[in-house]
């Protein structure tokens, strides 16, 4: 899937499991994004696989659900 | 909070900006009375400028009062968010494109048009852009 990075360039092969584990949580995407100081809309296009975080807000969200990074997203070489 | 004193700042700049203008192009025309159209369109140029560039400061002074904190600390989010300013990078990237691409061609009008000064002044602007881009990417490159 084409999405946007942080950087701005073009991933896509990077996928998460963001959605699972909010919905684990009970959390809705409006209290993940005000606790992360971001909008909804990043959120809603994380779980998209939309657009790739940058590497502070990745942290973040690893930091917020106890997790590692690599727990949450799933970087695949492309061939 | 920051924000809300860096916008009070930037509203006040803005503010003065705008009366500089105003009162230049409203005291010039009335002290010089310019006869030529073009003299007299450039100060109405810095008049419209200068309330222009006034309302939207008292206007944002304003709304900064009435609007909720609530949802001036969401729009600050917004405004920090960084998808949003990916996507804005993005956009800006597209326009910049454009705008080159634009003034090129504008080069080549102007000149079969038979007005050689404006296409010399697209030409100017053309290599100040692409200068202006590669000292921005000069500089980019050492910081990053």
């Amino acid at each position: 899937m084409l999405s946007i990075c942080g950087d701005g360039r073009e991933r896509r092969t990077m996928k998460n499991r963001l959605e699972e584990l909010r919905n684990a949580r009970g959390i809705r995407q409006e209290e993940l994004a005000a606790a992360l100081k971001v909008s909804r809309q990043t959120i809603s296009s994380l779980e998209n696989g939309r657009y790739n975080p940058s590497i502070q807000l990745a942290f973040k969200l690893a930091r917020y659900f106890e997790l590692m990074v690599e727990d949450i997203f799933i970087y695949e070489e492309e061939e | 909070m920051c924000r809300g004193k860096w916008n009070k700042q930037m509203c006040l700049i803005m503010l003065l900006v705008g009366i500089a203008s105003l009162l230049y192009g409203l005291l010039s025309f009335l002290i010089i009375q310019p006869e030529g159209h073009s003299q007299n369109t450039l100060l109405g140029m810095f008049t419209g400028f200068g309330a222009g560039i006034c309302a939207v400061a008292v206007f944002r002074m304003i709304r900064e009062k009435v609007v909720s904190k609530e949802k001036l600390e969401q729009e600050e989010i917004d405004r920090q968010d960084e998808r949003n300013i990916a996507i804005s990078r993005a956009a800006f990237s597209v326009g910049y494109c454009v705008a080159f691409g634009l003034i090129a061609v504008l080069i080549f009008l102007f000149m079969g048009l038979g007005y050689p000064v404006p296409s010399y002044i697209c030409l100017a602007v053309l290599y100040l852009t692409a200068g202006a881009a590669f000292i921005a990417r000069k500089v980019l490159e050492k910081k990053m």
